[in-house]
């Protein structure tokens, strides 16, 4: 992370676990909130993101510093986003939490895309199971949504 | 790890990045989820951004929606009328020769759908004329042509008009010449309009025109 130019600024980035991560400016200026806090200089030279953990910045980071090098071709960028979302969901969660937070859009747009591609055309009750969500649904219930909509839940994966 | 923890904004944001299908599909993962997928706000990311101007440059309301999805197109529509209110409807109050002729760009329409183009009108109590002759209705998209003919009313009302008494054998030509399936029954919807369909058409996902229209027959007597 060091780097021997003079001028490069930068900063410190402080995580929810007391961690402190140094980076260059430009690179951390790409999460809007950061950008803000930076403009309004409401931050010193340590800036405080109790909502976010060492272990996600580290790759929030991975994410941004790809992102600021322009000499990326489109291609490889897109090579590097399907890459970097080939997680755990329960970390993409995380991850998607700390970029709404940190307001990075196409981190988010990535992340939820990953989620919506794992829900796609599967039933409800896979997506429940998948995603630990309680049915609080009555039968009866159930019952009249499926039949209003009974159109869409045809030909669903069951699993 | 739980959907249902993310804020609401990431709950929709990742329900705008499914299909209207699945997003109703949706609905029945939870209560909350299912105030989500009904929400205008998810339904109106499934719009094209420039729906707005789209609108205000119609005339006629061609309404599409995936087939069989009431849901769907209740909501579609709903989010339209919920921003735009229609200042101005055309009324015909004579014509000799209709045609009515739309077209859309099937990018702006979700790929792999079945959809039925509709047109949507409303007859005024005092029309009549307009179901002596039937009415051919098309859609194309590439080399797809579907036709079908219809007769303009309401359901409920069963005008026999003169001119279809006095011409029925060129009504039956007609029939026989270009009527491709039944009859359609035109849905009335609550609001009193009513829905013709025009024709269904399956969208790839692939850029192309669909050029929707209704027009009198031509009938040589």
């Amino acid at each position: 992370m060091a780097t021997t130019t003079t001028e490069t600024k930068m900063l410190t980035l402080c995580t929810s676990d007391k961690q402190q991560f140094q980076i260059e400016e430009t690179i951390a200026l790409q999460a809007v909130t950061i950008r803000n806090m930076v403009e309004d200089e409401c931050a010193s030279n340590v800036i405080p993101l109790p909502n976010v953990n060492s272990k996600i910045m580290i790759q929030i980071i991975e994410y941004l510093k790809k992102h600021v090098d322009s000499s990326v071709s489109k291609e490889d960028m897109e090579k590097f986003d399907s890459a970097f979302v080939e997680k755990k969901l329960s970390e993409i969660f995380d991850i998607i939490l700390a970029a709404n937070y940190l307001n990075i859009k196409n981190l988010l747009d990535i992340c939820c895309q990953r989620v919506a591609d794992v829900m796609k055309n599967k039933s409800p009750e896979w997506v429940r199971r998948t995603f630990n969500i309680v049915n609080d649904f009555t039968a009866e219930e159930e019952a009249k949504i499926r039949k209003e909509h009974e159109w869409a839940f045809e030909g669903v994966d069951e699993d | 790890m739980k959907l249902d923890l993310l804020p609401e904004e990431c709950i929709v944001h990742v329900l705008s990045c499914l299909s209207p299908r699945d997003a109703c599909q949706a609905s029945l993962i939870s209560l909350e989820i299912r105030d989500f997928a009904k929400s205008d706000v998810l339904w109106e990311k499934f719009l094209p951004p420039d729906y707005r101007e789209i609108m205000s440059r119609l005339v006629f309301l061609w309404h599409l929606h995936p087939k069989k999805s009431c849901f769907s197109s209740s909501r579609v529509l709903f989010s339209l009328m919920g921003v735009i209110r229609f200042p101005e409807v055309a009324e015909l109050k004579m014509v000799c020769w209709l045609e009515i002729y739309g077209k859309i760009n099937t990018r702006m329409l979700s790929p792999n759908t079945v959809y039925v183009a509709c047109l949507i009108v409303k007859i005024a109590d005092r029309a009549y004329g307009l179901d002596s002759l039937p009415s051919e209705v098309s859609v194309e998209v590439g080399d797809y042509r579907s036709r079908g003919l219809i007769y303009l009313r309401k359901n409920n009302c069963c005008k026999r008009s003169l001119e279809s008494n006095l011409i029925p054998s060129g009504i039956e030509a007609l029939r026989t010449s270009v009527s491709v399936g039944e009859e359609q029954v035109h849905c009335e919807r609550e609001d009193g309009w009513l829905e013709i369909e025009l024709g269904e058409f399956y969208n790839d996902g692939s850029e192309r025109e669909v050029k929707m229209s209704l027009k009198e027959v031509e009938v040589s007597i």
